[in-house]
């Protein structure tokens, strides 16, 4: 079942353990660069349930809803009692229909999440009485958060960039009175200034003594404080991540701590000469990784995961299959077009803007809109990714020119701390600090803490898209035209839209806005790497203006007719504000157009606030006119006091690639990511693996990091961010002396409903199959049941779901209706309903 | 001025209302219990800034008033007063107006967090402390609003009650404050020995009246001086307590600004202030007052420029400014405190609630411009020192670890007593019951017939049963299992407290009975949940760990605490009063006596806390649901 197990035979290898290490430890990256991820993603080789129940079994974690949470959302209505017994006899036979449900429904089930994990570090209390880690971390996680800082203290780490971690920490504890060590001429001491460490099984052998326990003592250790084992093991791997550079590995980590507690124990016991634990402890008889049978409690968790997922499902699915929008009477008449990102949160503005204005099309795409490249701000030499975290882009494009200024705000200025300036500010900027602190509580508004996705690049900024020839370091500056028209063409093709273009096709980007809140690059765009999509969206607009470009794609089957204008925008998840960009060099005749589509898309926005604004309880709803309500969500950008901005992907629950027309008058609330796709244009597959390999990584990644951060919010998630207090600007822990926190916080997740992600792909299911079976990475999320795949045959309509390799037809079940709801109607229902609305399909 | 006094104690009536109406708010709906809260406060700034605008209309005036009587006996008298008079003012200011804001705020920050009627309970619990702190007209109303902050202080910081560090962290800050209280409680003892009433504050803020009394005793006067500075020292986490400071950045972002940036830690130099007149004259310990500041000063911006963590960072500065009104303080320029005093609250505060934009808008100009981006790492690193690395190196790593004044309060101060507690190991049922209790029968025989006792001096009995009550309440102290034992050792060191007192003077049966109500009260309650417990629970329940059986019992909980502090004489019943008369029975050259007396009161406070903690906080043992790891 499990492809790792423990080395049980005596000999440890200390690059195969660390590799082992680094494959579990939370692989979330520092703050800025936030990107959602698989949180058990080293058990992704594993089946779903299997993982789960592994991930109980060896590290406590909770994996599924509580039996009583389950429950209570089958009272609800959230989980039908069909669905159970369709999974029941998919699962266990349909004799044992009534058996289970009794189990499911009635027994008295205690869950205990402790896991095996810190039995060996456990050992020192047991046996000697001590608590190493009471010591040991508090300097540990001191000595971490300062060489790692990005610019809290003011008093920097005098870091050599020559030498390694140990060294660097060696040679400052060599020029100093006073050490990081209790005994200052201890052995540790000794072996870390000379520069002489002995190799981790040395260490281990004074600590342990016994090496069949190595590894497990190491795995202890490190997951006393994933969090910070974690960002090492993070940064080794990916050094760029820092803006200031550190070098460091979690080999010299783990080699420091266990001199640290090897210092402790000297110490304590006023020796050298104390016992190891192999000499006086009795080991357990099982290994970390050796699991039992998985017992029934899981096995009843599993179903009742598996109800909840299909109840859901199979609405959608039902809702697909019922839905017959009005076609358009022809493209003559389209107005405009708009490509979306595939962002959950653009489901519903994209159904508000077809509602207003039906002679239009909108298109779903991942955010980046196929433009993977390094962005440059004017004023930087830090060149940051704005592309998927999986990509190597190539190209950098440069700003120019921008109006972005370094706003400073004095109260939280630096001097502060200072001895002087700091009696003078604290003597004076104090009282001004009174007033900024009134008006902010009181009326909350713009102000230089506020992170806006319109400072990424603003409206005026001037970039250089071009290509000159020229590179800044390994990276091409700016697109050449080939280049960019076979980025383009892929764009185009892969949401198929390859002729009947409007007169103006928007390109809107998105991005977020907030304030006092350390997770701001999870709001972003995640296609872009967590930054929002606006310049992506400006490339691509700028280079399908282009008419030799046009003249490029011309040749490749795409012919933009010449009165067609590209216009890019950014669209302000949190606000729900829009901006365009490069308005000025549209001819008259377009920007007259172009000022039509605006209050379109205004009125759209205001209609989106008020949906999204049934989720915010603190938002009066009831009787308030829509302005109000759009005015209230708009501040919640601005205030200090708001944690929770927007809920950003919280409810995820499906992906559908396909034609807008399957989803088209469906109320998915906010719950899809809708990649456009036509299988028509794809007969052999190619765009499909294109798209699959960043769906199922984006899309799969973001869904499993709010399903797990749901599931255990204190052990996988990051708690509630309240008490959240930023470390060095990489990360956050909880009080001052707390281990870093991953994942997700509870006010991020707190809606959500953990379902795992559901993709419809709308192509014949051999097409599908061969993709999959030509692409290990993808197969490996639907094989593993790590996302639920099915395909909608598009001349048939039947669906076929994807198991062990092969495509069965899906039978649906007739008991699910689909209510038909007037708009009217369905906005009526945001005033009161804070849940999970279902499906609807809106009479048109 | 009766106008003042009529708004004054609307204030006063108001939280206290407010405070008990607030407990019983259902917690189910969020609405009501921030408008109750936030009305309450809102009422409190309208009484407040009515008063403020009589007190400038009629000049500034000073003045003292009694709001009640609650105890009399001949010459004792146990009073609730309030004193108005600038400083007053100036803290009753700055508390409304930051508490208004905070309610404010976390209206909408604490939204959908469990815990969010308790956290509104605890913001009114400890608004009403602070006021009556500031408000405070004689030492013992003083004293009950500082023993209030304390509590409310020690449910902020574990206000996050089902993770281990700030249970652990807010048991350590609470027990260093009970350091600070022995200072406090010395000092008010010996004011009250030498003045030989209940003294208020516009007598004691006359320089003539403490002339008077002090001058011909500047022993006496410096340890008064000196027991109010170490009060002072602690509340307002100077050296070489700053430590604390950090420590207590675990509760929600609003209630660390409220607390630790701006509001509790500036109490310490209230106590000073209103003891101004009694150390004035002092020069050493004017200088010693110089010398912390300076010391805090040097430790806690060093501290601070090297923390990275943000809180801790604005919390060390925060201290560091108060280091700064020490040394003004101590060159008399009171004014200069307030204002300072004013600035800093506020200015912290808005540091502490904007706390987590750090990230985003360091970040922000890291990413987009680059003067951020150059890797200075050494260029701004201590450049007076740049000469010397060696130096520079040890200020950083000795930074770094934060002066290790933790680790030495820990191992001097409480590591002392719980090593002095091991010794004591004898002290066990069996001993109890074969020598402790007898001991104490003997000894109420001997008190109650007034046996003459032959070759023992009368001044050596009291202090043998002080000595033995103290030895039970370390014994309480060091137990690590037996939450009963632990239990029964505070509350017989009480009586030998008692009965070491009434070796010493004749005192009234009725102050007796009062000492023992809240006592007796604390240990019925106890005893009884305990066994409770003991039924339910049998496997976890001991000292031994946290055991956070508050998830499961959260009334229990309650109760167990309300109970506890009941026990330890907090003053919510009539035991504080019955402390207060028990010390005034202890004469003026009995100092060890009292010392050890009030040692008695603090370490079993501390131990009272560490109870609760042990069995109701920290992360729960059962993990049948999401529990957070120990060092999340």
């Amino acid at each position: 079942m499990l492809t790792h197990s423990i080395n049980t035979h005596k000999i440890f290898d200390e690059s195969e353990v660390i590799h082992h290490l680094k494959h579990y430890l939370p692989a979330q990256a520092p703050l800025k660069d936030f990107v959602h991820h698989n949180l058990l993603h080293a058990l992704q080789n594993n089946n779903f349930h299997d993982a789960n129940f592994t991930a109980t079994k060896v590290f406590g974690y909770k994996t599924y809803l509580n039996i009583e949470e389950y429950r209570q959302l089958f009272q609800q209505g959230y989980i039908s009692e069909h669905i159970i017994e369709k999974v029941i006899e998919n699962k266990n036979g349909k004799n044992n229909i009534t058996e289970w449900k009794f189990k499911m429904l009635y027994d008295n089930i205690e869950f205990y999440f402790n896991g095996k994990l810190g039995r060996i570090m456990h050992l020192w209390k047991d046996f000697y009485h001590i608590n190493i880690s009471k010591y040991v971390q508090p300097v540990l996680f001191r000595i971490l958060s300062n060489y790692l800082d990005q610019g809290i203290a003011l008093f920097k780490f005098p870091y050599q960039p020559s030498l390694s971690f140990l060294q660097n920490i060696g040679c400052i504890e060599q020029q100093s009175w006073e050490s990081y060590f209790f005994n200052r001429n201890g052995r540790a001491r000794r072996w870390l200034i000379s520069d002489n460490i002995p190799d981790i099984k040395k260490l281990l052998e004074i600590l342990v003594e016994n090496e069949e326990w190595y590894e497990e003592y190491l795995f202890d250790m490190c997951f006393e404080h994933p969090g910070w084992s974690g960002i090492v093991s993070v940064i080794e791997d990916h050094p760029d991540t820092l803006i200031h550079r550190r070098n460091i590995s979690l080999k010299e980590c783990i080699q420091l701590e266990l001199l640290l507690q090897i210092d402790y124990l000297d110490n304590k016991f006023k020796s050298e000469k104390w016992k190891p634990l192999g000499k006086v402890a009795k080991f357990p008889d099982t290994h970390l990784f050796d699991i039992p049978e998985i017992d029934e409690r899981f096995e009843i968790a599993q179903l009742w995961q598996e109800s909840l997922e299909w109840t859901y499902y199979e609405q959608v699915i039902k809702a697909i299959q019922e839905n017959n929008p009005m076609v358009l009477s022809s493209p003559e008449t389209l107005k405009f077009q708009s490509i979306h990102c595939i962002d959950d949160r653009e489901e519903s503005f994209r159904r508000y803007i077809e509602h207003i204005e039906p002679q239009c099309e909108t298109f779903g795409s991942a955010g980046f809109f196929n433009m993977d490249l390094y962005y440059l701000p004017c004023h930087s030499e830090n060149p940051m990714k704005i592309a998927p975290a999986n990509a190597n882009p190539q190209n950098i494009l440069m700003e120019k020119e921008t109006s972005h200024s370094d706003e400073e705000d004095i109260s939280l200025h630096h001097h502060s701390h200072s001895l002087l300036r700091g009696w003078f500010y604290s003597q004076t900027v104090g009282f001004w600090s009174a007033v900024k602190l009134i008006t902010h509580i009181f009326k909350p508004h713009d102000n230089p803490t506020v992170i806006s996705a319109i400072k990424h690049s603003e409206i005026n900024s001037k970039l250089q898209f071009e290509s000159n020839g020229e590179k800044l370091g390994n990276f091409k500056i700016g697109l050449n035209d080939e280049e960019a028209a076979e980025k383009l063409e892929v764009l185009l093709k892969s949401i198929g839209l390859v002729q009947h273009f409007a007169p103006i096709v928007y390109i809107i980007g998105h991005g977020a806005g907030s304030t006092n809140n350390p997770y701001y690059a999870a709001y972003d765009c995640g296609a872009c790497s967590g930054k929002p999509g606006s310049v992506n969206a400006r490339v691509a607009a700028y280079f399908l203006n282009n008419p030799s470009v046009r003249n490029i794609l011309s040749q490749k089957g795409i012919s933009i007719p010449e009165n067609t204008v590209f216009i890019a925008a950014l669209h302000n998840t949190t606000s729900d504000k829009i901006y365009f960009f490069d308005i000025e060099q549209l001819k008259d005749e377009i920007k007259n157009l172009h000022q039509k589509h605006i209050s379109i898309f205004e009125k759209a926005l205001i209609l989106n606030a008020r949906e999204r604004a049934r989720r915010f309880e603190t938002i009066e709803k009831k009787g308030k006119s829509d302005d109000y309500i759009y005015q209230k969500v708009q501040e919640r950008e601005w205030a200090l006091f708001i944690p929770r901005p927007e809920y950003n992907h919280a409810t995820n629950a499906i992906c559908v690639v396909g034609r807008r027309t399957l989803t088209k008058n469906i109320f998915l609330d906010r719950r899809a990511f809708l990649n456009s796709y036509d299988y028509s244009i794809d007969r052999d597959g190619t765009l499909l693996a294109g798209l699959l390999k960043a769906l199922t990584n984006v899309c799969g990644g973001i869904n499993l990091e709010y399903y797990y951060s749901r599931t255990d919010n204190e052990k996988l998630g990051a708690g509630s961010k309240l008490p959240h207090n930023v470390f060095g600007l990489i990360g956050v822990a909880n009080g001052s002396d707390g281990d870093l926190r991953y994942g997700l916080p509870r006010q991020m997740i707190e809606i959500h409903q953990p379902l795992r992600l559901l993709m419809i792909i709308e192509q014949y299911p051999e097409i599908i199959l061969s993709v999959i079976n030509q692409h290990p990475s993808i197969k490996e999320w639907f094989e593993n049941e790590w996302i639920h795949l099915l395909a909608l045959h598009p001349e048939t309509k039947q669906y076929f779901i994807y198991k062990h390799e092969i495509f069965k037809e899906y039978p649906l079940s007739d008991k699910i209706h689909i209510q038909n709801i007037s708009f009217e109607d369905l906005c009526s229902l945001f005033e009161s309903n804070i849940n999970d609305l279902p499906v609807f399909l809106i009479k048109q | 001025m009766k106008w003042i006094q009529f708004f004054w104690t609307l204030i006063f009536i108001n939280q206290i209302i407010s405070f008990s109406i607030s407990l019983f708010i259902t917690e189910k709906k969020e609405k009501p219990i921030f408008n109750f809260a936030f009305f309450s406060i809102m009422l409190n700034n309208i009484f407040y800034f009515i008063a403020l605008i009589i007190w400038i209309y009629f000049g500034f005036s000073r003045f003292n008033f009694e709001l009640v009587k609650l105890y009399q006996h001949h010459h004792y008298l146990f009073n609730i007063e309030f004193f108005v008079d600038k400083v007053s003012m100036f803290f009753l200011l700055v508390g409304n107006l930051i508490t208004l804001m905070i309610v404010y705020f976390s209206r909408f920050y604490m939204h959908r967090e469990n815990g969010f009627k308790r956290f509104f309970n605890t913001i009114l619990f400890f608004h009403l402390a602070y006021s009556l702190t500031s408000m405070a007209g004689n030492f013992i109303t003083m004293f009950i609003g500082w023993e209030f902050l304390g509590v409310s202080s020690f449910l902020l910081i574990a206000f996050y009650r089902e993770r281990y560090l700030p249970v652990r962290n807010a048991v350590k800050v609470f027990s260093v404050y009970r350091i600070g209280d022995i200072g406090f409680i010395m000092g008010i003892w010996a004011v009250n020995q030498i003045v030989h009433q209940n003294i208020n504050f516009s007598i004691i803020t006359l320089p003539e009246f403490v002339k008077y009394y002090l001058s011909e005793m500047p022993f006496v006067e410096t340890l008064i001086a000196l027991c109010f500075l170490i009060a002072a020292v602690v509340k307002s986490a100077q050296f070489p307590f700053t430590y604390w400071i950090a420590r207590a950045m675990e509760g929600p972002t609003p209630s660390s600004a409220i607390f630790y940036g701006s509001l509790s830690i500036h109490m310490g130099l209230l106590l000073l202030l209103r003891t101004y007149y009694i150390w004035e004259e002092l020069y050493f310990t004017r200088m010693l007052f110089s010398l912390i500041g300076l010391i805090t000063i040097f430790i806690s911006s060093t501290s601070a420029r090297v923390q990275s963590g943000i809180k801790a960072q604005i919390a060390y500065s925060s201290a560091a400014q108060i280091g700064f009104m020490f040394i003004e303080l101590s060159f008399g320029w009171t004014n200069l405190v307030l204002i300072h005093f004013v600035s800093n609250a506020f200015l912290r505060t808005y540091q502490l609630l904007t706390s987590p934009s750090v990230a985003a808008y360091l970040m922000r100009k890291q990413m987009y411009f680059s003067k951020y981006q150059k890797n200075n790492t050494s260029a701004n690193f201590i450049s007076f020192l740049s000469l010397n690395p060696r130096l520079q190196h040890s200020i950083y790593v000795l930074a770094q670890k934060e002066f290790n004044m933790d680790f030495y309060v820990n191992k001097y101060v409480f590591g002392t007593l719980k090593l002095v507690g091991k010794r004591l190991r004898f002290i066990n049922v069996k001993s109890l019951l074969l020598l402790f209790i007898p001991i104490l029968i003997a000894g109420w025989i001997i008190k109650l017939m007034a046996i003459n006792i032959p070759f023992i001096k009368e001044e050596v009995l009291p202090m043998i049963m002080g000595i033995i009550a103290l030895m039970i309440t370390l014994r309480s102290y060091a137990e690590r299992y037996s939450v009963v034992l632990s239990l029964y050792l505070i509350v017989i060191s009480q009586l030998f407290v008692l009965l070491s007192v009434s070796f010493n003077e004749a005192y009234p049966f009725s102050s007796m009975l009062l000492y023992l109500s809240g006592i007796i009260l604390g240990l019925i309650i106890c005893s009884a949940i305990l066994l409770y417990l003991q039924d339910k629970e049998p496997a976890y329940l001991d000292l031994n760990k946290y055991y956070g059986h508050i998830y499961e019992y959260r009334w229990l909980g309650f109760v167990f605490l309300s109970g506890i502090l009941c026990m330890i004489g907090f003053p919510i019943t009539p035991t504080f009063i019955g402390e207060d008369i028990i010390l005034e029975h202890i004469h003026l050259h009995q100092f060890t006596l009292t010392f050890f007396i009030a040692f008695v009161y603090i370490i079993s406070g501390i131990q009272g806390i560490r109870m609760y903690a042990r069995i109701f906080l920290g992360p729960h043992i059962k993990q049948y649901h999401e529990v957070a790891i120990k060092s999340a």
